[in-house]
């Protein structure tokens, strides 16, 4: 059965992670998800999700549900703040009327109106509700060890965000071929969030995770989050810069894992791309780049 | 008991609009458990979401809203998920948060965001470079976006006015 969503992309991965959108339309593409681009979206308010600019988060995530409503299609939304922040919107909406209605109000003159009428999925639950499907179509088992990085804002509050498997990430791993290996900090967060408000601890709390994922011995780290990903891969680079201390962790995006399984090149799946270079793991499983 | 210390008249008092904010506060018994999962408490000794909430509980809300400390949370939600007595905590400081950037005395990022996606819809914009190896991967550009939808939202629940020139349309 064709399964159809419309895509989320949101601000950080066309204009920055690229390499995770060229992997998750490829690996979609080759399991026969189809992807409907949004035309006409706006960023989802996550920025503005504080007291503060409340209606404004819940507006500008509103927004981009009723597109998605037009389109007659549930959203899957690859990155963990905006999946938060559209998820947490369409709950409050569908449930509060007197929301509901002022916010549509302020939505008139963007000529949009929420009716609550679709659910909105990470792209990780997309492919796990698959994942017999992806067992049976794997051509090339990536036998290394990963270490996943689920991120915060897909499980928690989970009063809201109702992940039935906070195991997930890890199950996905290992359907590759791939372990997926504990370490101690694999529930904390990246830290991007500290970007541009204090450096040192968003840097710090990276480099505690990138060392007892390395003091494990996992070959590479697996995120799901453009957010997760840029501070853990480019964090990498600004932490060799700042603190003279190299980690050497490959980050792969999931899809970019999955789609080696599934016998889609490196290249095409943007790896070359990726800061930490991947090129060692690749050669040791004789996948070329 | 909850009822007496609801009509505590908090200093400074902030919007209890959006949340249930001194209610919240005085649920606290001190644990410490936010404290404890803290990922940035692990690192950094002066950022303990604990203190915030006992200073907020003893009126120090002017003191908590002019200190940077309350800006160095991660916004990963451990606390909020551990709290045996269901403070939410993050909602806890990202209201003082609030109050910090009414009074203009918070750090410039929610302006420089914001006001990017003022002017752009988003909080990026493509660069050419960006362009230019999207299509090397075989990327077509990107769905366009509403910035006539981003403005009118912005404007009409008033958040424009925070910008501080941030959001000029040059």
């Amino acid at each position: 059965m064709t399964e159809k969503y419309a895509l989320f992309l949101g601000c950080t991965i066309p204009t920055k992670d690229f390499s995770y959108e060229a992997a998750l339309r490829k690996v979609c593409a080759e399991l026969k998800i189809v992807l409907a681009d949004m035309e006409g979206y706006i960023c989802c308010g996550y920025p503005s999700e504080t007291p503060l600019a409340h209606d404004t988060w819940l507006a500008m995530s509103a927004y981009n549900i009723a597109l998605a409503e037009e389109m007659g299609l549930d959203m899957v939304v690859p990155c963990n703040g905006c999946f938060g922040a559209l998820k947490r919107a369409n709950a409050i909406l569908k449930k509060d009327a007197d929301k509901r209605e002022h916010i549509n109000s302020v939505l008139k003159d963007a000529g949009k109106e929420f009716k609550g009428e679709i659910e909105i999925e990470h792209l990780i639950e997309v492919l796990y509700s698959q994942k017999d499907e992806i067992a049976t179509r794997i051509k090339r088992p990536i036998k290394i060890a990963a270490a996943a990085h689920l991120g915060c804002h897909i499980i928690r509050p989970s009063e809201i965000m109702q992940l039935d498997n906070p195991h997930i990430l890890d199950e996905m791993i290992e359907i590759t071929g791939a372990s997926s290996v504990d370490y101690i900090t694999k529930d904390k967060c990246c830290g991007n969030v500290l970007r541009g408000l204090d450096e040192n601890i968003s840097l710090e709390m990276s480099k505690q995770k990138l060392a007892d994922i390395r003091g494990e011995g996992a070959d590479c780290m697996i995120t799901i989050c453009p957010a997760c990903h840029i501070q853990y891969d480019l964090g990498q680079m600004e932490i060799k810069t700042k603190y003279k201390e190299t980690y050497g962790v490959p980050v792969l995006h999931y899809p970019q894992l999955l789609g080696l399984a599934l016998g889609i090149s490196a290249n095409d799946l943007g790896i070359s791309f990726l800061k930490v270079k991947a090129d060692e793991m690749l050669d040791n499983l004789g996948i070329a780049i | 008991m909850l009822r007496r210390l609801r009509g505590l008249k908090v200093t400074g008092s902030l919007s209890s609009e959006t949340t249930n904010f001194r209610e919240m506060v005085y649920t606290c018994y001190q644990c410490g458990v936010c404290s404890g999962g803290c990922p940035v408490s692990s690192l950094e000794m002066s950022f303990r979401p604990r203190d915030i909430v006992e200073k907020a509980q003893h009126e120090k809300i002017p003191e908590l809203v002019n200190d940077s400390t309350i800006w160095m949370c991660a916004a990963c939600y451990n606390c909020y998920e551990h709290c045996p007595q269901n403070v939410k905590v993050t909602d806890v400081i990202m209201e003082l948060q609030s109050e910090a950037l009414r009074k203009g005395v918070a750090p410039t990022k929610f302006q420089k965001v914001m006001g990017m996606v003022y002017k752009n819809a988003l909080t990026n914009t493509l660069v050419d470079f960006v362009s230019k190896q999207r299509k090397k991967i075989g990327l077509k550009e990107p769905p366009k976006v509403s910035i006539k939808a981003a403005r009118s939202i912005m404007e009409k629940t008033g958040i424009v006015d925070l910008l501080k020139g941030e959001g000029d349309k040059k």
